[in-house]
């Protein structure tokens, strides 16, 4: 009797064990065999898991952003020094001030479901972004046109963007709120990319289905397999595109990962034929890597420290003398090479070294070398003014690679020299830093930085210092400036370069913020990958990878 | 016993409220906005924010948005997604089965290693093999797990290549061992010191001296008498482990690109995503409470004390 109750009990846990082994290898079987013996191969590259519906107008991240990008075209394309070609566009052609652009798309364009690319493809997916109601995070790339408010969203109480207008099947027209001679520029963007018919439903929302499986007009199309939550996306060469960035490999595998230092690893031991950046732990190796191929050069994004305009002792006089002080007192090369290995390259203004235009010259920027005994001098002049009083403090996210060593090395030199207390403040995450960053409840000098959305100096200028623009954090307002800006947006060639230079020797001399450093643009391949070249969003032109 | 099991299975209904209202406070007391991380360095219009939070409601306090959550857990809602708009259903069904291998295969290693080991060291008591154990389990115990992943994982996969270096989607068995090694190493230790222990208690014990004096074979004593007893708190041990084994796979599953639910908690706790991370912990708790209940039953099996009625 008694044996036979515990063989029962035996039975229901050896079914209850059972049933989770069983649960466990449910998922676990996959047929890996792909479509070999073809002879362009499929890249595999870096990837994460996309945060959003894959959406141009929905996509922010870089995890869909990429997949985004070799999915679609847009009307202008970015060739790989920054300049633009055009793709679906036939013709962008301004009015005589640059207010008014007519577009006229190529014919014979195609989505890959066979649909016409038309003006309309356009108009429809800018007006269905840039309306608050579909809730769509790229709205802001539709500021510059007519019909819409500051941060993009079209104005309270209508549906449309009045500023655009279609004028038959393959025209279109975009009035913009002020001349722009550089606009076409902006339009290589993933918010620009076109939107097809299939895509709404009935309501005119775009459908989930077509978040998880867009169908676009790029150099490549998604897979039967597609975006495989997790895993992977899988994209293969689209054979009806004609622009210009035809695809040279049999496809790509955007494969997800949890961490840089896994893909790493796997670009070492050959599993993963591109990896886009560098993780920290490698930094000081991977160009003595023998397993890899190491590619390191200055790249497009920006690194800064922003000093709010409402602390005090930064204001006016003597936060003009301040600011320079702090900017002398830090030692930039010595932070690039100890802490980034040389991953950085000191920032000599505010714009980046990849673009057009850019000089190493500009007036005013030896504010930003270190000078140990003019930095005391300012601070002394300074206190002259109004007595220092408390302490400097420098906010930074935790979460970010590298944010805690070079804020603390950065509070050091700031200590040292200036003989103030310095000290770097932790926030855990990005979006804690955020919040009281755009509540304007912080009442510290915070971490900042930029990544081009397309590749003009002045996009590092406008939106982040212009009076009441949507990413001037610091609040920073100078009418000179404003003016400047407004008037080299207008101009063309050197004229153009002119005037940004004057804009950025009237910021070095406020300084709103303290340019830190270009992030250098970092890979590594695996030895037979060939075609690898930076573009100027510091990604490689995927079309273009062989092996 | 059926009683039993039904009493206990009823026990994990206010588990699972109680533990789901407690993360589901943690997460809200977390500073910050997860649509700011949603959002990123460019400006949203209040609009768009507001709408976004609405739609995940964010501007109720943590009751509401709670019961909001067990609404949608209860009816196997289809349209409950995370901060990124997926199912979180879908999610985890991709992201348990990897998880779950990983887990069973680190538990398996455990119990066979740990067990085989500990008893042979607990029979032959300070004997060098005894003390060679020791050392190697202290030194197991006290390297780090990200140290000891890192290591093998350079020198077992990239260099010497016997196994892949990391899963990634595609996995496979195979593909699992060293993870699952790596994850058990820890807990070999733990289990072999017991085993050991038990083990060596067990034979001085009264009811093992009276089996002697019977005069059953050492080998018949050592299988029903020793063995069998010295098992229950291993048991216990190791059914425990398999609940923080899928929990505590965060590190593991970082290292070697396991795209499962340790790796999936990490990323939505870091977004702040709470429909997310709060599932994820619920299924965790309730694998860690259904484990708890399957080495109760177990105890009758290797106990004959202990029974349930």
């Amino acid at each position: 009797m008694r044996l036979s109750r515990r063989t029962r009990l035996a039975g229901v846990a050896l079914i209850a064990a059972g049933s989770l082994t069983l649960a466990a290898c449910g998922g676990g079987s996959d047929d890996k065999s792909d479509g070999s013996g073809s002879t362009n191969k499929v890249i595999s590259v870096y990837g994460t898991n996309p945060q959003n519906p894959l959406i141009p107008t929905a996509t922010n991240e870089v995890g869909g952003g990429d997949p985004l990008d070799n999915l679609f075209s847009g009307l202008v394309a970015y060739n790989t020094d920054g300049s633009v070609s055009n793709e679906v566009a036939d013709s962008i052609k301004a009015n005589e001030d640059s207010t008014v652009w007519t577009v006229k798309i190529k014919d014979g364009q195609k989505f890959t479901d066979g649909s016409p690319v038309t003006a309309d493809s356009f108009v429809k997916a800018w007006n269905y972004g840039a309306n608050p109601a579909n809730k769509q995070l790229n709205n802001y790339f539709f500021y510059p046109i007519k019909g819409t408010d500051e941060v993009g969203n079209t104005v309270k109480g209508e549906d449309t963007v009045s500023g655009l207008k279609v004028v038959d099947d393959k025209t279109f027209t975009i009035t913009l709120k002020a001349s722009e001679s550089d606009f076409p520029l902006r339009l290589g963007y993933s918010a620009y990319f076109p939107v097809p018919d299939s895509a709404y439903d009935a309501d005119g929302k775009i459908t989930k289905a077509y978040g998880n499986a867009p169908i676009g007009n790029g150099p490549y199309k998604l897979t039967k397999t597609g975006w495989e939550k997790n895993k992977q996306i899988s994209l293969e060469p689209n054979p009806d595109y004609k622009g210009i960035h035809k695809a040279k490999n049999g496809g790509l595998v955007f494969k997800f990962y949890n961490s840089v230092d896994a893909a790493y690893t796997d670009v070492q031991s050959g599993n993963l034929d591109v990896l886009d950046q560098v993780p920290p732990s490698a930094l000081t190796t991977f160009e003595s890597d023998s397993a890899v191929k190491a590619y390191n050069e200055p790249g497009s994004s920006f690194s800064s420290f922003t000093i709010p305009d409402s602390l005090a002792h930064f204001k006016g006089e003597e936060g003009q003398l301040r600011r320079a002080a702090i900017s002398e007192a830090i030692n930039r090369p010595e932070i690039t090479e100890k802490i980034f290995n040389n991953a950085r390259t000191p920032a000599s203004d505010f714009t980046s070294p990849v673009l057009d235009g850019w000089t190493k010259d500009v007036p005013g920027n030896e504010v930003l070398k270190f000078n140990a005994k003019d930095a005391k001098a300012k601070w002394a002049a300074a206190d002259k003014i109004d007595k220092w009083s408390g302490k400097f403090e420098l906010a930074y996210n935790n979460d970010g690679a590298g944010n805690k060593e070079f804020s603390e090395a950065m509070a050091n030199q700031i200590k040292n020299t200036l003989g103030i207390d310095a000290a770097p403040k932790a926030y855990p995450t990005f979006d804690e830093l955020r919040t009281v960053v755009t509540d304007r409840t912080i009442k510290t000098p915070f971490r900042t930085g930029w990544q081009a959305d397309y590749p003009s100096m002045l996009n590092y200028l406008a939106p982040i210092y212009a009076t009441g623009a949507g990413s001037n954090d610091g609040d920073y307002s100078n009418k000179k400036f404003d003016k400047l800006v407004q008037d080299a947006s207008a101009a063309k060639g050197d004229e153009r370069y002119k005037l940004i230079s004057q804009a950025q020797t009237i910021l070095l001399k406020d300084l709103p913020a303290i340019p830190l450093w270009y992030q250098n643009a970092t890979a590594v391949t695996t030895k037979d990958l060939k075609g690898y070249v930076f573009n100027w969003k510091q990604k490689p032109d995927y079309y273009a990878l062989t092996k | 016993m059926w009683w039993y099991v039904a009493k206990r299975l009823l026990q994990t209904i206010p588990v699972f409220l109680g533990a789901t209202l407690i993360i589901y406070a943690l997460v809200f007391l977390r500073p910050g906005d997860p649509i700011n991380g949603l959002i990123g360095n460019k400006p949203v219009s209040p609009e768009v924010r507001e709408a976004i939070r609405d739609q995940y409601h964010l501007n109720d306090t943590f009751i509401v948005q709670w019961i909001y959550f067990l609404k949608d857990v209860v009816t196997f809602n289809p349209d409950f997604v995370g901060l990124d708009g997926q199912p979180v259903f879908e999610k985890i069904k991709n992201a348990l089965p990897v998880t779950a291998t990983l887990a069973v295969m680190a538990l398996a290693m455990d119990a066979i290693i740990g067990i085989v080991v500990g008893t042979i060291a607990g029979l032959r008591r300070n004997g060098w093999f005894d003390s060679v154990t020791l050392v190697i389990s202290l030194i197991l115990l006290s390297i780090p797990i990200f140290v000891v992943g890192f290591v093998l994982q350079f020198l077992l996969g990239v260099k010497l290549g016997i196994f892949p270096p990391t899963v990634g989607g595609d996995w496979s068995i195979s593909d699992l061992i060293l993870p699952a090694f790596v994850l058990a190493i820890a807990n070999i230790a733990t289990t072999t010191r017991l085993t050991r222990t038990s083990v060596a208690n067990n034979l001085s014990a009264d009811h093992v001296r009276t089996a002697r004096a019977k005069g059953l074979s050492n080998g018949l004593v050592i299988r029903n008498h020793v063995l069998r007893n010295s098992l229950v708190p291993v048991v216990t041990y190791i059914g425990i482990n398999l609940g923080s084994l899928m929990a505590g796979a965060i590190i593991t599953e970082g290292i070697f690109n396991v795209q499962g639910i340790g790796n999936l908690a990490f990323q939505a706790v870091n977004r702040g995503d709470a429909p997310v991370t709060v599932t994820v912990v619920a299924v965790m708790v309730m694998i860690y409470v259904f484990m708890s209940l399957i080495v109760d039953l177990l105890y009758a099996v290797l106990d004959p004390r202990i029974r349930y009625v």
